[in-house]
């Protein structure tokens, strides 16, 4: 994977962080159990650490070598290895970017335009978001740091405007001694950040020092996570488990002097990483594709790929049971844990038995 | 070439991205909602909805400014939803709740059809989660019909009324999810403005007049707290804003302003009862100080107004504790919540019988009042 056009780590890893907020303000509540407040806290510290923990193969990677992506890398290994890997990673892309698409439509079906025809909504979305891979890499960096803005402005401005409303006697302690839903919904939450597949593909698109900034970027997430857990629980409270997006809702609740409508703002909020998240997406399949089918035809890879994501996401939100039936934690943490960890891990390990090889060969 | 391709695009998104394409968005082809009332009729188990609207197909000019800006519908169903969706065969326009300013439970709804009547409003994508709930003391619709032909807007005024009862702890304000969240927690019971209907001396016309606080207990038991009892409730809940009582006994008459209120509550738990210690701190300013002697206020009096004040706040507190916990056994300081956060798992073994707790729970008060400013009279020393 040979790359002229580069991006800063700085653009790299805010448009991964815009991805993992999508993840964050369209989380469907009711889709897992619920938590108490100190139960949520510890989770996301769990979760935070649980992501250190699962970032490591993909650290390693980088250590190792920053410049050559995942793919290239078992190439190196073995032909088939990569096109397998291709494969894979192709398949993890899809069915992220289905559960993307998919709680767009749910939140813009539930909360916005119940009425309106979602296919062209969604076919709006997809547009935007290939019209952006298209334009390569360095598009979606800057728009990612021009998106950021205005995504951190509407956070801040929800929450500090939400302050009054805010009361400690919402939250609710931890009643047993049981830690395993803690861990089981820390992992599931961990597996929300898919973005960490993205980290080793993406590798020769990034110029400069990316290692430092994957601890810093896992920081980041767990921080503005839990500032968003402890909000929705201290405004929110019980509430908080009856709704369907519960940033939503806060930012509905919100409001400052004359201005009330802070839910449009989010709104906003949620098309721009949606967009971010999505032709990230479309990116790297394009890198994919080209990896296993040639480079000639990347407009094309475009299109079977917003293809696939539309018609997937049209046959899962069909209902709001067909979704919770297709996205189980289950399946979000296998994909995540055989991608993040498994797929690196064994990329590192067959380098160094084949550098073992050679190296036994040359005495 | 390239930025000419623009305009033609530019035409494109004009004419296919406009957002009144079907006409039901036009603003005149909405019902947009300012208030709702919900009563229920025993006899045909109806809900009966009145349902204020803006009269947003009215012409407009200066004669027609002053008229009535808003028009009243009742609509009847098994369900909200069916009522409310009647709304569109009676108006022909698309109802928005959006601009919705409150919901007023009538006297008709009792005990959990509280709830279910607000699962509609929860539910229903236009509205809001911050929607004030209010009760009345008779029919919700007698409260929403009130001065009709006025040029304000009745749901509006009800708005601020219960706004300002609120900052001058008349009443509580209660809004949705606030209901909500409160009727999920097992132990607590929730609160809500309390609005009556009063007719002025000469009959013919009536004001809307919140009253007090209206409580939605767990065990279905009527009760409510009147005006000055909200004031001790909102000041035991860290709530109050700002208030006036006034302190009668034989060595004065005292009139004071609430100027800040604050209060800690500490939780133990001994010998299988939770106990609670109350600390109000009170800062008040005199308005009235009825000596029959002006510039009659000495400094040894400042200690006498701060001790009778501390008294009434105290004497108060104490009687709608007793009234609340052991008479109507009624949790809504939310003691249980405190005790939860407290002793979580001495909570676990008494949040199924918390309602027999309630009458054993001890609690000690303490009140700290400071007086500020006696006004622009004088202070003798002597």
């Amino acid at each position: 994977m040979q790359t002229r056009a580069k991006i800063t780590p700085f653009q790299f890893y805010t448009a991964l962080f815009l991805g993992r907020v999508f993840s964050l303000v369209a989380y469907i509540s009711n889709i897992r159990t619920r938590l108490s407040s100190e139960e949520t806290v510890y989770e996301t510290l769990f979760m935070g650490v649980l992501l250190l923990i699962t970032s490591l193969p993909t650290f390693f990677l980088i250590k190792k070598d920053s410049e050559s992506s995942i793919i290239t890398r078992a190439s190196c290994v073995s032909k088939i290895f990569s096109k397998a890997l291709c494969v894979i990673f192709l398949i993890d892309f899809y069915i992220y970017a289905i559960i993307t698409s998919g709680r767009f439509e749910i939140f813009t079906s539930s909360v916005m335009f119940p009425e309106t025809n979602m296919a062209l909504v969604l076919l709006a979305l997809l547009a935007v978001a290939v019209y952006t891979a298209v334009k390569g890499i360095e598009a979606i960096g800057r728009s990612s740091i021009v998106f950021l803005i205005p995504v951190l402005s509407v956070f801040a401005f929800v929450y500090i405007s939400l302050i009054p409303d805010f009361n400690t006697l919402n939250f609710t302690p931890m009643t047993s001694d049981d830690f395993s839903q803690i861990f089981g919904i820390g992992v599931y939450s961990c597996s929300r950040t898919v973005e960490i597949l993205a980290i080793s593909i993406l590798l020769p698109f990034v110029r400069g020092n990316k290692k430092r900034g994957l601890p810093i970027w896992t920081l980041i997430i767990t921080a503005t996570i839990l500032i968003t857990n402890i909000m929705l629980e201290g405004v929110l409270g019980e509430y908080n488990k009856t709704q369907l997006f519960g940033m939503y809702t806060l930012a509905l609740i919100a409001e400052f002097e004359f201005i009330e409508r802070l839910d449009a703002l989010i709104s906003c909020v949620w098309m721009l990483c949606a967009v971010i998240k999505l032709s990230l997406t479309f990116f790297i399949c394009n890198c994919l594709f080209s990896e296993l089918f040639g480079k000639e035809n990347k407009l094309l890879y475009h299109f079977i790929s917003a293809a696939v994501i539309f018609t997937g996401t049209t046959i899962i939100s069909g209902s709001m049971l067909d979704f919770s039936n297709v996205i189980t934690s289950a399946t979000t943490i296998i994909l995540y844990l055989f991608s993040a960890c498994v797929i690196p891990s064994a990329v590192i390990i067959a380098e160094k038995v084949k550098n073992g090889r050679n190296g036994n060969e040359k005495a | 070439m390239k930025k000419l391709k623009i305009i033609p695009l530019a035409l494109l998104f004009l004419i296919l991205f406009s957002s009144c394409t079907s006409g039901e968005t036009e603003i005149k082809n909405r019902l947009i909602i300012e208030g709702v009332g919900v009563d229920f009729d025993e006899k045909s188990k109806d809900y009966e909805v009145t349902v204020q609207a803006f009269a947003t197909s009215q012409k407009g000019g200066k004669d027609n400014a002053a008229s009535n800006p808003v028009v009243n519908y009742t609509v009847k169903g098994k369900t909200l939803a069916e009522a409310l969706g009647d709304l569109c065969d009676v108006t022909g326009k698309k109802t928005l709740y959006s601009q919705n300013l409150i919901i007023v439970i009538g006297n008709s709804i009792k005990g959990d059809e509280i709830i279910k009547s607000l699962d509609f409003f929860a539910r229903e994508y236009t509205a809001r989660a911050d929607v004030y709930v209010a009760a009345s003391t008779g029919k919700a619709s007698d409260i929403l019909n009130i001065n009709e032909n006025s040029s304000e807007i009745p749901a509006k005024i009800i708005e601020e009324s219960i706004s300002e009862s609120y900052k001058n702890s008349i009443s509580v304000d209660t809004e949705l999810y606030n209901v909500i969240n409160l009727y999920l927690e097992k132990t607590t019971d929730f609160t809500m403005p309390l609005l009556e209907v009063t007719k002025e001396e000469n009959g013919k016309s009536s004001t809307v007049k919140v009253t007090g606080t209206y409580i939605y207990t767990k065990n279905g038991e009527k009760n409510h707290l009147s005006a000055d009892e909200t004031m001790f409730f909102l000041m035991l809940t860290d709530d109050a804003k700002k208030g006036n009582f006034s302190v009668v006994n034989d060595d004065m008459t005292v009139g004071l302003d609430i100027i800040k209120s604050s209060s800690k509550i500490k939780t133990y738990y001994e010998n299988g009862i939770p106990e609670f210690d109350i600390t109000i701190k009170c800062n008040v300013d005199m308005v009235e100080y009825d000596a029959g002697d002006f510039g009659s206020f000495k400094a040894d009096d400042v200690e006498k107004v701060e001790a009778a004040a501390g008294k009434f706040i105290a004497n108060g507190v104490q009687n709608l504790l007793y009234r609340q916990l052991k008479y109507h056994k009624s949790d809504i300081f939310r003691f249980g919540k405190r005790f939860m956060q407290s002793f979580p798992k001495a909570y676990k073994e008494t949040e199924e019988n918390w309602e027999d707790i309630l009458p054993e729970i001890k609690f000690n008060i303490k009140v700290k009042t400071n007086l500020r400013r006696i006004g622009q009279e004088t202070l003798r020393q002597h």
